[in-house]
């Protein structure tokens, strides 16, 4: 029985927010235990806010900020509060440990304490990266597969330490601080009844913050249209595009600009009394999803909904829809026109009609709708928290393979199943949501992808021959003959190995799958030759039911498609644009 | 002079090199020989009688009241005289081999001529004329325990002060870590020293790095292709040679070292010697060459603090000439962890092994000698043969460049190594040919046996009869080379006794360690304030911060000479190594997160 757990979650604000469900599943499968997380200095206040926690360490690497007189010897200061920190930490004897930091320092930390039973990012006792858990193996592959991840981190995080989501949503300590006197504080001109909303113009990075110019524009519209008293947030660094927004508005004093004037207590009671947060992808809009005030989010340049939407149903979400939206991994857009594609009137309409009718839905005056997408969270048939797309957007290849994949991976990577989960039937739920009117080319799409997984279940047959070989000859006895062979075999897997990354390459909607059999392989630490190629072939058994499983979930989908497309079909051919041979 | 000659020829025995040096040395009148009272011999210098008139050995045993015999510690003389304080020590002391520094060659030779030396001999290491530095560097200085023999101290109190200051300057030397940096040649035969000097450093405990001109020769030698017109050619040389000084001013800067040491070849241009003297640190060099064929020591001699050389005589007094007075011989060495005996696997010895090898460039002299040895088994390697010429059979390697490692093979695989100073005049043995070159030390570091033409220089630093043979001309090789070839117990023999000779005197380690208290006698308190202001090495540093007892501390014990220490350091050489990471490399592994994500944010 696990009565000992370490959290490290040594990341930000939003994160922390986001790894709530996964303490709240962990304190009900775990009732008795004692919960340890480990946070840094700069949330240590915010923590406390956070449930079924008995214990914090905070690891303060501030304090070591202003010793500029240490010269070259900081690190061995740094060294020597690791040192204490960490020894002090093992005397705990932890008996689970839930790394939702992928930091190589967290990894290391993991390998130091060595604790047994460890779900996430670590390393083995060489240093050498291993992952523990599939679903921390799949939290690996994300984020160079992000077009495709249907899952929001949240999901991963509490599937990850072994988990359900659902019923567990993201949830907050309320605070004890009157939100009246608190606006009394700050202002008097907002009244009981009044439509507040809060804006969060800043983000941790520059490129994913919609313009001050917009936020004015919008401020101004919801101040004509619904009366609304505005609240704008931030933090001290944020505080000049607090004054923009004023500068731009043509009703400076009826916005209260708070940038920079609030503790995260204050914060978060302010953002409970507002009927709508109007934000980036920040920390203000998960304390927003998690104390239930809607959330309007705008995701820019890196920042994916997918990823990060604010995990409670209602909220709606704006997103550039162009090629290149999200950024990649790893990126620095010197460019970012996707915070153009959204214009102020977009959310100004949708709020007003949402305020009128408790709906998020476009209207028909939205005008320049095919470059960006608002998507609506919601509960889906599975129980699980899902994207509605707003807008009927003519489907893609990517639009069902993500969908197929979240099918696929919840039964590959295995689940804690809540009772009220349940699958739901993915071709309905495209065609509920996506412009499926000529699916021609998508079909066919669909087709070459089926024909490359069939490609790669091929190439993971032999490789189970290929390792039932080798585990053959190990066991055959003869050392010096054996030795040869199996170098031979090992090469001609290596090759297969070469071969089912390739694919991925070049198919990156396949990607997810060859990334995590490459996860699973790294995985491997057995030298003994009949283990590791026991180890391997579990690979390719794995890699060969995947390639399975995706297929038998795309053919009732591409079949869905072709039924409907027959039709239609007859009406194409009998158009003049098609191209005839010889005309 | 009966006695004179048979004292050379005890000498000979016990002291070979010494015996050569006073035979070579011309008789000096200065020392007058009076009888004493009690009849026995005293020298006199000018009106100092450098023994009691009426009993030198009551005065000798009276002078030893004070003194404080120890089992422990090494007794060393200061001054011969006529030796009846020597000989009183020696009946007093269970130490053997104590050793007797003289200054004056004058009176040791009077000595000689006056006392029979038989009573000496066997316990006494005579050191004469020779001077401090070298005397350090080959004899162990950390428990002297000096007897002062006052009258000869009053005749060299020069010679003595700057004794008692080489020991001062030792000491303050062993205790800390001197940062040397060493400028490189481009290429050629200094180049392996330079890394040698380096390697030699670092293991005496220093920190010495090396500014590497190697790389830059590819550049060095493009620019002779890139033009025709001679005016642009010199004017391009210039400018490069200007760059070179400017990268070697650059890392000097970075360094901060207690010494500039550049070897021969390396590219300073007098600018750039006058700017690196703007750090306030000694800049020398070691001239490895022979001064006849190259001669651009006139051109930069006079710019340096201190120009080392491996010859002596006509080349100091051109040196003086051209106004480097602070001239001083330190011949060339070997590096005994890279030239020593090793196994063989059958492969080397098969490709290496052979009755005579010659390991070297190929000179006019040696392309002209060495057909006469084509009827032996005979190994050529090294470059600049001629492959189509009569030796082109023997040329191993096609012509190539071998590691040191590899010469190291070669060496030790030959049953006779041989060692040809080159020259581009001589058909075959240069007759005045003087200093001595590497490979003499390194094939003698390696238990070779090896024949050697005869060098001037040669006689002081290796014994010519017991630890190594010689020979005078080309016929004289053929006929040792039979010799020894049909004799190889002899060769053995001689061959190990060069080894040990070479070991205990000629290694890098000796030359750096003279080379450094000859310089830093000048510059003590200098180099004593820089210790004190300056950070002196960071790996050092961070032991001492650390405490040199902790599991840290201990950890970072491995870094002491890594060039450039930091976390990177360590960084890297965990990234590099195998196995488990022990609990300190995990440390230093988050130690270096952190300080990376503290950078990241400001």
């Amino acid at each position: 029985m696990v009565k000992n757990i370490l959290i490290l979650n040594m990341t930000r604000m939003g994160d922390l927010i986001q790894t709530t469900p996964t303490i709240t599943g962990l304190r009900k499968k775990y009732r008795d235990s004692n919960i340890t997380l480990m946070v840094t200095k700069d949330f240590e206040e915010f923590s406390k806010n956070i449930s079924h926690v008995n214990n914090r360490v905070v690891i303060d690497i501030k304090q070591f900020r202003d010793r500029k007189n240490l010269n070259g010897f900081l690190w061995i200061e740094l060294y020597r509060y690791l040192e204490s920190l960490l020894d002090e930490l093992k005397q705990n004897n932890y008996d689970l440990l839930i790394n939702l930091s992928h930091s190589k320092l967290s990894a290391f930390m993991i390998s130091y304490l060595g604790i047994n039973s460890v779900r996430g990012f670590g390393c083995n006792t060489n240093g050498d990266r291993m992952t523990f858990d599939p679903w921390m193996q799949y939290f690996g592959t994300e984020p160079f597969n992000r077009r495709t991840n249907p899952f929001n981190l949240v999901e991963i995080f509490t599937r990850g330490a072994g988990v359900a989501p659902e019923n567990n949503p993201i949830h907050l300590i309320p605070n004890l601080i009157d939100p009246k006197v608190l606006i009394q504080k700050f202002s008097n001109c907002i009244k009981e009844g009044d439509l507040v909303v809060g804006m969060q113009a800043g983000s941790s990075v520059e490129g994913r913050r919609w313009s001050p110019k917009s936020f004015a524009i919008l401020a101004d519209g919801l101040i004509e249209s619904l009366d609304a008293k505005l609240i704008l947030f931030g933090v001290d660094s944020e505080k000049e595009l607090g004054e923009q927004i004023v500068h731009f508005s043509k009703y400076k004093d009826k916005l209260i600009d708070l940038t920079g004037r609030t503790n995260v207590d204050e914060l978060t009671s302010l953002v409970k009394r507002c009927s709508y947060l109007i934000t980036n992808d920040t920390g203000t809009m998960h304390i927003a999803a998690a104390v239930g005030t809607t959330v309007v989010g705008l995701f820019f340049a890196h920042a994916h909904p997918y990823e990060t939407a604010p995990y409670s149903p209602g909220h709606v979400i704006f997103q550039a829809r162009i090629e290149c939206a999200p950024c990649s991994y790893g990126v620095e857009c010197n460019n970012i026109v996707c915070v153009h594609k959204v214009q102020p009137d977009h959310l100004l309409l949708m709020i007003q009609r949402h305020h009128a009718s408790g709906v998020w839905e476009t209207t028909k005056t939205m005008s320049n709708m095919d470059e960006i997408n608002i998507f609506n969270t919601y509960i889906g048939e599975d129980s699980r928290l899902r994207l509605r797309s707003l807008i009927k957007h003519p489907i893609t290849l990517n639009d069902v393979i993500r969908e197929v994949y979240a099918e696929h991976w919840l039964k590959s990577l295995g689940q804690e199943m809540d009772k009220s989960s349940t699958h739901c039937d993915i071709g309905k739920l495209l065609f509920r949501e996506y412009d499926c009117s000529n699916t021609d080319k998508l079909c066919m799409q669909i087709d070459d992808k089926m024909v490359t997984l069939k490609s790669l279940k091929v190439i993971a047959s032999t490789g189970i021959k290929l390792t039932n070989q080798i585990i053959n000859l190990c066991s055959s006895g003869n050392l010096t003959k054996t030795i040869d062979a199996v170098k031979v075999l090992a090469e001609e897997i290596e090759k297969l190995d070469k071969r089912i990354n390739q694919i991925g390459f070049v198919n990156p909607e396949l990607k997810s799958i060859t990334d995590m059999f490459v996860k699973r392989k790294e995985n491997i630490q057995e030298n003994e030759p009949t283990q590791l190629a026991l180890d391997t072939k579990e690979c390719y058994v794995k890699l060969l039911d995947e390639c399975a499983s995706l297929v038998s979930l795309l053919i009732p989908v591409s079949n869905k498609f072709k039924s409907s497309n027959i039709n239609t079909f007859h009406a194409v051919v009998s158009s003049i644009n098609v191209e005839v041979p010889g005309r | 002079l009966n006695l004179y000659k048979k004292n050379l020829a005890l000498l000979k025995v016990t002291q070979p090199s010494l015996a050569k040096r006073v035979e070579l040395e011309p008789l000096q009148k200065i020392v007058k020989v009076v009888k004493s009272k009690d009849g026995n011999p005293i020298p006199k210098i000018g009106s100092i009688s450098l023994h009691s008139t009426y009993n030198p050995f009551k005065e000798a045993s009276d002078s030893l009241l004070n003194f404080n015999f120890n089992s422990i510690d090494q007794p060393v003389i200061y001054g011969l005289g006529f030796g009846y304080h020597v000989l009183e020590i020696l009946k007093r002391t269970r130490h053997k081999g104590i050793l007797v520094i003289e200054p004056l060659m004058a009176i040791f030779q009077e000595f000689l001529c006056s006392v029979d030396i038989k009573s000496f001999v066997n316990n006494t290491k005579f050191i004469i004329a020779t001077p401090p530095p070298k005397i350090l560097a080959s004899n162990p200085s950390v428990n002297w325990n000096v007897y002062e023999h006052i009258p000869s101290i009053r005749i060299s109190d020069v010679y003595f002060k700057r004794m008692n200051l080489a020991l001062k300057t030792s000491k303050v030397i062993k205790n800390n870590r001197i940062k040397v940096l060493i400028v490189n040649p481009y290429y050629g035969g200094s180049l392996p020293t330079a890394n040698y000097c380096v390697h030699a450093l670092n293991e005496m405990g220093h920190h010495a790095e090396s500014v590497e001109c190697e790389k830059f020769a590819d550049g060095f030698f493009a620019i002779n292709n890139s033009t025709r017109n001679k005016g642009n050619l010199e004017s391009l040389s210039k400018q490069f040679s200007s760059f070179m000084g400017q990268l070697i001013a650059a890392k000097a800067a970075d360094f901060k070292p207690d010494l500039i040491l550049a070897l021969a070849q390396a590219p300073l241009t007098p600018e750039a010697i006058k700017n690196l003297k703007l750090l306030n640190v000694p800049v020398a060099f070691w001239f490895v060459e022979d001064f006849r064929n190259l001669t651009y020591w006139k051109d930069i001699g006079a710019c340096y603090d201190y120009f080392f050389t491996i010859q002596r005589g006509e080349f100091f007094e051109k040196l003086s000439s051209i106004g480097a007075e602070n001239h001083y011989y330190l011949p060339q060495a070997c590096l005994p962890s890279m030239h020593r005996e090793i196994s063989l696997t059958i492969e080397e010895r098969n490709k290496y092994s052979t009755d005579v090898s010659f390991m070297g460039a190929g000179y006019f002299n040696r392309a002209q000698s060495f057909p006469r040895l084509l009827d032996y088994n005979f190994k050529i390697w090294g470059t600049e043969w001629n492959l189509d010429s009569i030796l082109g059979s023997r040329i191993q390697n096609n012509n190539k460049r071998l590691k040191s490692d590899n010469i190291v093979k070669i060496y030790n695989a030959a049953k006779i190594n041989l060692n040809l100073h080159s020259s581009s005049f001589h058909e075959g043995v240069n007759p005045v040919g003087d200093f001595v070159n590497p490979r003499t030390f390194e094939i003698a570091a390696c238990g070779g046996f090896q024949l050697i033409d005869d060098r001037s220089e040669l006689s002081d630093l290796m014994d010519p009869i017991k630890e190594i043979v010689t020979f005078s001309s080309i016929d004289d090789l053929c006929e040792k080379v039979d010799y020894y070839l049909n004799n190889s117990d002899e060769a053995k023999v001689i061959a190990n006794c060069g080894k040990e000779r070479v070991l205990k005197e000629h290694t890098i380690q000796h030359r750096m360690d003279e080379m450094l208290v000859y310089i830093f006698m000048d510059n003590l308190d200098q180099l004593m304030a820089r210790f004190k202001t300056e950070s002196r090495c960071p790996v050092d540093s961070s032991i001492d911060f650390a405490g040199p007892s902790t599991d840290l501390g201990k950890y970072l014990e491995q870094f002491r000479g890594s060039s450039n220490f930091s976390i990177k350091t360590m960084v890297d050489q965990i990234g590099n190594s195998t196995g488990d990471l022990s609990k300190e490399e995990l440390l230093v592994l988050m130690t270096d997160q952190l300080v990376k994500t503290e950078s990241n944010n400001g």
